[in-house]
């Protein structure tokens, strides 16, 4: 501290040796601060990079994970989309298949009552799967605030009946990642149309209301023209099971994309957590060795001090 | 001849014990601040062949003014730094980062809420949510605006108070360039000298004034070029808001030039103020920028929208509400960050979608919303309240908040580092002072010994002739 020529007063000694103690007494405050909270960073002022570094971290950290929950919320509500979907498109196969052993077999007109009852039922139950719910959202009416989807009557006696899409707008999406978010459902998988319809086109030339070509088939039925029945609207049937089929497969193809993202935001939270405990986590093995040594060194500096201020000076030894 | 010789005699003795007190007088002020060893000068009197004995020139302090304007100056400077870091630590500690408590964490929250709502347009607990995250994120901003208020504040008061116990002190000295001098013609000025030493010391801590000692003893006081104190004429001193000190000539009297920026505590003190207004301004920009941000998405034309219900019919509104309510006035006075109380008490107003023919489901701007934390705004928000401080529009809100507390932390961090380095500067001034003019016991005993040594060899002496004298006597 001071020249060893320099002549050294009591104060001199006092003030040095009370430095000594305060600096170490400060590098044990400093390593007990990291040792309880485990972290090596606890103040800005600490280490400023890794004081921004470790905020940049946690601020992505907490976007990869609401990612996560993002893709996992979407992924959930693309699975309900797949599994109505695939509900639907087995009701379908079923009114196919009636309609073709009803082509076989019945002759008469009359013979077609039955058939027409149960693929009436059968419309009808497809009608509530169309209006399923995901949350208070209907799943297939996009981002439209009304309580259902399709608003659908089924033809009585041969007359009547009409469908008409409620919803509106695309079908929600989920942020999965950094600027890019997938379609969390299909809006209108039945291609219905926003004014009530009474015919089987859908919105778009060449499409098919799926609800519409069912009404068809079921007035045909209702009223005996199993010509029709069997011919034009088993045609438009297979188109409509098309549509659904492709509708479904797109659904199911947004759930790979998402649940893909999905797992890379996880791998990015994952990796961010590493880098965030390399930079924030203290090495506790470490730390606690280092404190020991300062604790150590500490009691050295006090028993050196107790010992220099215990020094004898000439006094005690004249008499 | 011999009545010489014990004359002779009697003024080694008296010098002696003269040694003897001030070696007395040394070890009595051993434990005394500023206390100067004395030095004992004697002289040999008289000019025949033997000459006439010694006597005591002069009884002095022992001290080097290089080492004590050395002294004065370290101790000032780290005054200064440690003020200054101080100030800086304190004002640190409105900003808990890294934590989960910090404002960083709350404007994670904050995003994520977008999220939520985005993914739940329709659900009013999500609205809430965001309502709720909202809210934490303008108190956050706010409480650390207005610690750095209450602290500013604070040190601005420790700055008056110090500058008037100064004016007391600054009297003091006045006062002793009478008496010194009077003491110095008559006696022993050593103790004035050592009781102005230690007054002049706590005002170079405290302002950094240095000093000029004059022939005469008095002492004229410096700051920044003017005289505080010359001769018994005192300047009336007093401080301004930013910490700078004025100077008067005498009470009621004119202003001398401008204001000064002191040294010592003040001048650290003032420097602290100024950096906390440094963060207040920071700060500012950053919450400004993310008032901006989040308003601006939020009633951009044609992007976003909140939508009505009334019986079961929905009606899309061009969204026109602002979530938060920026208000500071001027770069370095706190700022305020308050919702917008139509949309706490009615979130329903939050645009969360992003088209007029979709439909309350839509949370297309809510989840744009929520990719801010991330995004840097291209659009730089219109009106960026001030001119320092991170620009807002280059990066997105959290980063700007991040530069901020790195640009805190280091300002920190090296405040704390000079103000050790100082420190070991000002401890080995000191040392080096103590060295000079510091009581050593061991010196002062081996002084004691001397003179000792020396009284008895006079007394000796003494009595050596007085039994030359009466032998001669008893012979005659």
């Amino acid at each position: 501290m001071s020249d060893i020529s320099a002549r050294m007063t009591p104060s001199v000694i006092d003030t040095q040796v009370l430095t000594g103690l305060q600096a170490d007494q400060t590098s044990i405050a400093n390593l007990a601060e990291i040792l309880s909270t485990g972290n090596k960073v606890n103040k800005p002022s600490d280490n400023p990079i890794a004081a921004v570094q470790t905020l940049s971290l946690q601020a992505t950290l907490a976007r990869s994970q609401q990612y996560q929950a993002n893709a996992s919320d979407g992924m959930s509500r693309l699975q309900l989309t797949n599994s109505t979907l695939n509900s639907v498109l087995s009701q379908m196969q079923k009114i196919r298949q009636l309609v073709i052993s009803a082509a076989n077999s019945v002759t008469t007109a009359n013979g077609l009552g039955p058939v027409a009852a149960q693929v009436a039922q059968l419309e009808q139950g497809m009608v509530s799967l169309a209006n399923t719910t995901f949350g208070n959202e209907p799943l297939f009416g996009g981002a439209s605030g009304s309580a259902t989807a399709y608003a659908v009557s089924v033809p009585q006696n041969g007359t009547g009946g009409s469908a008409q899409y409620l919803g509106a707008g695309s079908a929600p999406v989920r942020t999965v990642g950094p600027g890019s978010s997938v379609p969390a459902g299909v809006a209108n998988p039945f291609n219905g149309t926003t004014t009530a319809n009474t015919g089987t086109a859908g919105p778009a030339a060449g499409t098919v209301d799926v609800f519409g070509v069912l009404n068809q088939l079921v007035r045909d039925l209702q009223s005996g023209n199993a010509g029709a029945a069997t011919g034009t609207d088993a045609t438009q049937l297979d188109q409509a099971i098309t549509q659904v089929t492709s509708a479904a497969g797109q659904a199911g193809a947004y759930y790979a994309q998402m649940n893909t993202l999905s797992l890379q935001a996880a791998s990015t939270t994952q990796e961010v957590q590493m880098q965030f405990s390399n930079v924030q986590s203290a090495d506790l093995a470490k730390v606690s060795s280092d404190f020991a040594q300062a604790q150590t060194t500490y009691q050295g500096a006090l028993y050196a001090a107790a010992q220099v201020t215990k020094l004898p000076t000439l006094v005690s030894f004249l008499s | 001849m011999s009545n010489m010789g014990m004359y002779i005699a009697l003024t080694g003795i008296q010098a002696d014990q003269a040694g003897m007190a001030s070696v007395s007088n040394d070890l009595a002020n051993v434990n005394t601040p500023d206390y100067q060893r004395q030095r004992v000068n004697l002289s040999a009197l008289g000019t025949g062949p033997v000459g006439n004995g010694v006597e005591v020139q002069s009884i002095q302090g022992v001290s080097s003014s290089i080492l004590d304007t050395q002294a004065m100056a370290t101790g000032a400077s780290a005054a200064f730094s440690s003020a200054q870091a101080t100030v800086l630590s304190t004002a640190q500690s409105a900003f808990p980062e890294p934590s989960s408590a910090g404002i960083q964490a709350q404007l994670s929250s904050f995003w994520s809420s977008w999220d939520t709502l985005g993914n739940n347009p329709s659900n009013p607990a999500a609205r809430q949510g965001v309502i709720e995250a909202a809210q934490l994120v303008s108190t956050s901003f706010d409480s650390a605006s207005q610690k750095l208020l209450a602290q500013s504040q604070s040190v601005q008061s420790q700055i008056k108070t110090t500058v008037q116990n100064d004016q007391k002190l600054l009297s003091q000295v006045a006062q002793m360039n009478q008496s010194i001098p009077t003491a110095e013609a008559t006696g022993n000025a050593a103790p004035l000298i050592d009781q102005r030493n230690q007054i002049v010391a706590q005002l170079a801590s405290d302002l950094g004034v240095t000093t000029r000692t004059h022939q005469n003893g008095a002492m004229t006081v410096y700051l920044g070029g003017m005289s505080l104190v010359q001769d018994a004429n005192v300047a009336k001193v007093s401080s301004n808001s930013a910490g700078q000190v004025a100077v008067y000539a005498g009470s009621g009297g004119t202003q001398l030039m401008g204001t000064v920026a002191a040294g010592g505590t003040v001048g650290g003190l003032a420097a602290g103020l100024a950096n906390i207004s440094n963060f207040q301004t920071q700060l500012g920009s950053v919450a400004s920028d993310v008032a901006n941000v989040v308003n601006s998405q939020l009633t951009a034309p044609g992007k976003a929208y909140y939508y009505t219900q009334s019986g079961t019919t929905y009606t899309a509104h061009q969204g026109t509400y602002r979530l938060f309510n920026f208000a500071g006035g001027t770069a370095g006075t706190p700022f305020s960050l308050t919702l917008n109380s139509a949309v706490v008490a009615n979130p329903t107003l939050i645009a969360a979608a992003g088209s007029s023919t979709t439909g309350p489901n839509d949370g297309t701007n809510a989840q744009a919303m929520a990719e801010l934390a991330t995004t840097p705004t291209n659009t730089g928000p219109s009106g960026a309240v001030y001119a320092g401080g991170p620009q807002a529009g280059q990066l997105a809100p959290d980063g700007n908040y991040q530069i901020f507390i790195g640009a805190l932390g280091s300002d920190v961090s090296s405040a704390q580092a000079a103000s050790t380095a100082a420190a070991n500067q000002a401890q080995a001034a000191t040392a080096a002072q103590q060295a000079v003019s510091g009581v050593d016991p061991n010196a002062e005993m081996a002084r004691m010994l001397s003179f000792q040594n020396a009284y008895q060899a006079s007394a000796k002496v003494l009595a050596t002739i007085n039994n030359t004298l009466q032998s001669l006597m008893a012979a005659v």
